[in-house]
């Protein structure tokens, strides 16, 4: 089953002089439980192309579809649903809440859903990212390899069905990067996730099922690596 | 650095806008306050000036001594002044009632500086012109003669004889006196040359007053240690050359010293809090300049030369913005009484009342300015302090400097059930952010007790201030009821009467007997205070305190009756009486004058006449000087059930001055049946002790007049005097007393507006800019799922969170520092003031502003929240 299907999407920044064209006519889909890695040079559209996924942007033009759901047609109201139920975003610089603990930064989104908490699932993913001693400390008491599992963590808890992360180890060292990648490969493929990676990395993108290369706001290069 | 700060001002321009607009309400309000302050002490000095012009005084100075002083190189200008001693006429028909002429000399100079203001005719020009004082009345009278203009008077005594032509009347002079049955009237003859062998008194002005006792003491050298030197200490205090602690000092200070205190307070709120949110929005910019080598003492100095830029554009637009001000408000002022004319404009003139002037002194502008600078420097010290410590390490890493001190559980499970999730992150916040929170918690809390303080304390001053609703403006006295009661006819046919009553008063003046415990504390304070008019002179001897009063009767009966219906009464029976308790002294204040209560006696009696009066004090009464011969056993008191004691006769108030000698303090209303019987009483009891001055006992009175022209009833009933006494026309002294209230309520109310407005400011920049600086954890919390109406959820919560708690804090201490400010003022006043109170309006006022301001700041600055095209936001740095 098609877990993204995006098809003629353009998205243009500014207006007459200014104008920048971020992604021009770009079409691809990916299938539930794929792990696809994006790359590109800086500006080449990458991250842009993830947050239009994630519906925090909304394309010029063309169709973008997750999980069989049209995001041109959502309301405000709906992409915010979306995003809580649907979609995991991991960001470069984390970006966690800094006023709430590990715990709390964790839940917040299914807090946000007024969902149930389950609390076996928390305690398990504590346990999985070696955070349980860390349950109760705030973001600034964490290293970055940490505040990055937490990120994770919180992307994961919510139980979504595609996880977006948008440089994930651009702020961490090799050690905290490969592992980074293994919790999520391992997420991937335990859990059958939809996994998009953003990254300039390559040795990360061959960890991927399939690499799309951007350039200049088109995929230059589609190709499956395993 | 200069450069780099004024950049920063443009480029922070929202920032810069609000920062320059709270300096400029702070600077104005600081000017505003000098340039009032200038212009009140210049008023006042004017006013003394106007009243005698004069510095020093020397006493019996002879020629050749006039002479060293008018050589002295500090001496401006001398005005000199002869005795020429006392006329005395006593009164056949009542031997203790003595009037007296004090003639005396003026030279040139003294005619203009002591205050001599002609009415009618002109100054005297020669030694043998005179003007006579009218003493307050309308017509010269003197040992039983009218006089006028034209008319010569022989000026007798033990050591003169001569005829002066009176040429001119004169409103008052300082030599006017009444005092018991003793009346001076003073007149004003023209000093042509001064004699060798004659004495003289010289006033002084001096060419530089600040050096006026050194001028003295060179003076007093040379003309001997014996000569009696005083001053003018008044306006040597308006000139702030004269003793500290005057009065005028000590008012000065207080009120000064309050207003300046808030303002202070409002300038460091307003710069410390916005500073702080500032200075803390752009930590990131100082970060990098640290990471790129700037020092601590570098970001000072530039955050420094940005407060110091913002300044010097501030202070010149405040200087012409408060200039402005002050102008409109004495112009106001100066119109008002430029309307007055007739009885009160001539009771403004002998009052002495001048205009204001708008007064500039460079001097005090530049103790303004320096002042202003130090405020602001001492206000954002703090915040500047603190944010060029920041580590660029802690920019750069991101480290959100969260103060923690050990890791919490979710614990605070009371807000989630309460508040839910986005108040739990509002609460989260609020207190984990201790720095932001308390800055503005603090800037609301500050706002709150500094409105309350300012606003209770003005109203106060403002209800203090006299006010004047008397429906009935205008006064006359008869003797006999019916050539009243024809005028009446006569004034209402010519449409001069809306409504009218008639008081029939006791001739006599009887006195309230006051034991120990009956004096009221507010009458005993203020017998204490400096400013005891005539009517309280009699009040109190050691042995036997005692108020004066009227006894009267209201002669319409429909009046009457409406009067008791009002205070609750079906009828007053015979021998009970209303007793009026309270008093309101223009200027002074009012205050209650004794302990009586519902359903108590009262003793009246005739102080002249009773014996224990003459034992207790036998230097007034049986001396040589005084014609009145006592040779009576003690007159029976008479004595009263005061059925009701009340606070207010309502339209049936006391009209009369009270520095006038035939005005009482206490107010008692009888029937006519208890006047009557009154008056029996002590018609038999003179008779009975052979009282012969005072056989029968005469009632006079009173009809007060509603007029809807008041004027024209004062021409009509002068140019037809049918034996009804032209009365007095109070209408303008109503108007004036309102004029002058309205314009002290806009004086001290638009304080109050800018108060607020500089509160509401401060609150609404402090949240603003507090959200402004949030926008990139707005938006990750967006794209976790937080939906739109989550979001106002959260931010309104926390928006009530500190506002509640900060309001409540505010309120407190507003209150409580209110209370304490006017226990200061209430000890340095000789505890005479007002009563405490706290304006439930203006709490009400404060709670309804600030939960308004916090919430609409909270909405407008909300819509710089993204809800969509999230992207470039989040991609920003981190939080």
């Amino acid at each position: 089953m098609k877990s993204v299907h995006v098809e003629n999407l353009t998205k243009i920044y500014g207006t007459g002089e200014n104008e920048v064209v971020a992604l021009n006519q770009v079409s691809f889909s990916i299938e539930e439980g794929e792990f696809v890695a994006i790359t590109g040079a800086s500006g080449s559209g990458k991250s842009t192309l993830l947050y239009i996924l994630a519906g925090l942007d909304k394309p010029t033009s063309g169709e973008v579809s997750v999980d069989q759901i049209n995001l041109s047609s959502l309301s405000d109201n709906q992409l915010s649903s979306f995003r809580r139920k649907k979609v995991g975003l991991i960001y470069q610089f984390y970006n966690l809440i800094p006023t709430l603990t590990v715990e709390e930064n964790i839940v917040l989104p299914v807090r946000l859903d007024k969902r149930e908490l389950k609390k076996d699932r928390l305690e398990n993913l504590l346990k999985v990212f070696h955070l349980e001693k860390k349950k109760y400390s705030y973001p600034s008491q964490l290293s970055g390899g940490e505040q990055q599992r937490v990120a994770i963590a919180r992307s994961l808890f919510m139980n979504p069905m595609i996880i977006l992360a948008d440089e994930p180890t651009g702020n961490l060292d090799s050690k905290n990067s490969k592992e980074v990648i293994a919790y999520l490969k391992n997420t991937n493929k335990k859990y059958n996730r939809t996994l998009i990676v953003v990254t300039h990395n390559m040795e990360i993108a061959n960890e991927a099922d399939r690499i799309i290369e951007l350039s200049d706001g088109k995929i230059i290069s589609d190709r499956k690596v395993r | 650095m200069f450069k780099l700060a004024i950049n920063n001002l443009k480029r922070h321009k929202k920032s810069t806008l609000f920062t320059f607009i709270g300096l400029v309400l702070i600077a104005t309000s600081i000017f505003s306050l000098i340039f009032l302050l200038l212009s009140y002490r210049q008023y006042r000095e004017n006013a003394e000036r106007e009243e005698q012009n004069w510095e020093a005084r020397y006493s019996n100075l002879q020629k050749s001594e006039i002479d060293k002083i008018k050589n002295n190189e500090n001496v401006k200008e001398v005005s000199i002044i002869k005795d020429n001693g006392t006329m005395e006429y006593v009164m056949e028909a009542n031997v203790a009632t003595t009037e007296k002429l004090k003639l005396v000399s003026y030279d040139e100079n003294a005619m203009k500086n002591m205050n001599l203001k002609i009415k009618e005719g002109r100054l005297p020009q020669n030694e043998n012109e005179i003007v006579i004082s009218l003493s307050g009345g309308t017509q010269i009278y003197f040992a039983q003669k009218e006089y006028t203009i034209g008319d010569t008077i022989l000026f007798e005594n033990e050591h003169a004889s001569k005829e002066y032509t009176i040429v001119g009347t004169a409103y008052s002079t300082i030599y006017d006196e009444s005092y018991m049955y003793n009346y001076t009237t003073g007149a004003i003859t023209y000093l042509n040359n001064i004699e060798e062998n004659a004495v003289y008194d010289v006033y002084v002005l001096y060419k530089n007053p600040s050096k006026i006792y050194e001028t003295n003491e060179q003076i007093i050298t040379q003309i001997g240690e014996d000569k009696e030197i005083s001053y003018n200490e008044e306006l040597l205090n308006y000139m702030l050359v004269g003793e500290k602690n005057s009065s005028f000092e000590k008012q000065l200070y207080i009120v000064g010293g309050i207003i300046l205190t808030i303002i202070i307070l409002i300038s460091f709120i307003f710069i410390y809090t916005i500073y702080s949110i500032f200075l803390s929005n752009r930590k990131k910019e100082f970060g990098t300049l640290r990471s790129i080598g700037a020092s601590k003492k570098q970001i000072r100095k530039l955050i420094y030369s940005e407060t110091f830029i913002l300044n010097i554009v501030t202070i010149p637009i405040s200087i012409l913005i408060s200039s402005g001000i002050v102008s409109i408000i004495l112009n106001v002022w100066n119109h008002s009484i430029e309307k007055l004319t007739g009885s009160a404009l001539a009771q403004f003139i002998v009052n002495n009342v001048t205009q204001f002037h708008f007064v500039i002194s460079i001097p005090f502008i530049i103790i303004g300015v320096i002042f202003i600078l130090v405020i602001t420097a001492i206000s954002v010290w703090i915040p500047i302090r603190n944010i060029s410590k920041i580590s660029p390490l802690e920019v750069i890493r991101q480290n959100h400097n969260l103060k923690i001190k050990k890791e919490q559980k979710h614990q605070h499970k009371w807000v989630f059930k309460v508040f839910g999730e986005e108040g739990y992150i509002a609460y989260q916040y609020i207190s984990k952010n201790k720095g932001k929170t308390i800055s503005i918690g603090l800037a609301i809390m500050l706002s709150v007790m500094v409105f309350i303080i300012v606003s209770n304390y003005l109203m106060n001053v403002y209800a203090q201030t006299p006010n004047d609703n008397r429906e009935y403006n205008y006064l006359t006295y008869a003797d006999n009821l019916e050539s009243y009661q024809d005028l009446i006819t006569d004034l209402k046919e010519r449409n001069f009467v809306e409504n009218n009553y008639t008081k029939e008063i006791l001739g006599e003046t009887l006195s309230l007997k006051l034991e120990d415990g009956d004096i009221h504390a507010e009458l005993m304070n203020f017998m204490n205070s400096n400013v005891v008019p005539y009517a309280f002179y009699n009040m109190y001897d050691e042995q036997l305190p005692k108020l004066d009063c009227n006894i009267f009767t209201i002669v319409e009966d429909n009046e009457y009756e409406n009067l008791l219906k009002e205070l609750g009464l079906s009828n007053l029976k015979d021998d009970e009486c209303i007793l009026l308790n309270h008093i309101n002294l223009p200027q002074v204040g009012d205050f209650h004058l004794t302990n009586f209560k519902d359903g108590d006696e009262i003793h009246l009696f005739n102080a002249q006449y009773s014996q224990e009066e003459r034992e207790n004090a036998p230097d007034l009464f049986g001396n040589e000087d005084n014609h009145f011969e006592y040779q009576y056993e003690a007159l029976q008191d008479i004595t009263l059930k005061a059925i009701k004691v009340v606070d207010s006769l309502g339209k049936f108030a006391n009209y009369s001055d009270f520095n006038s000698l035939y005005n009482k303090p206490v107010q008692i209303l009888v029937n006519r049946n208890t006047l009557n019987t009154i008056k029996r009483e002590l018609e038999k009891q003179y008779k009975e002790y052979d009282i012969q001055t005072a056989l029968t006992v005469d009632t006079q009175y009173e009809m007060y007049i509603e007029s809807s022209n008041p004027y024209e009833l004062e021409e009509y009933l002068t140019q037809n005097n049918n034996g009804i006494s032209v009365g007095v026309n109070y209408q303008e002294e109503i108007d004036s007393t309102n004029n002058n209230r309205l314009i002290v309520g806009l004086v001290l109310y638009s304080f109050i507006i800018f108060i607020a407005i500089a509160c509401i400011l401060n609150i609404f920049c402090i949240i603003y800019f507090s959200i402004q600086s949030r926008i990139q954890e707005f938006a990750i919390l967006k794209s976790l799922g937080m939906s739109k109406k989550q979001m106002n959820k959260m931010l309104n919560i926390e928006c009530l969170m500190y506002s509640v708690i900060s309001l409540i804090i505010g309120l407190i201490l507003g209150v409580s520092i209110h209370k304490i400010i006017y226990d200061v003022q209430y000890n340095l006043s000789n505890h005479f003031m007002y009563e405490f109170s706290v304006s439930l309006t203006s709490i009400g006022v404060c709670v309804l502003f600030v939960m308004l301001v916090v919430f609409i700041s909270m909405k407008i600055a909300k819509r710089k929240i993204p809800y969509e095209n999230l992207t470039e936001i989040i991609k920003r740095e981190g939080i």
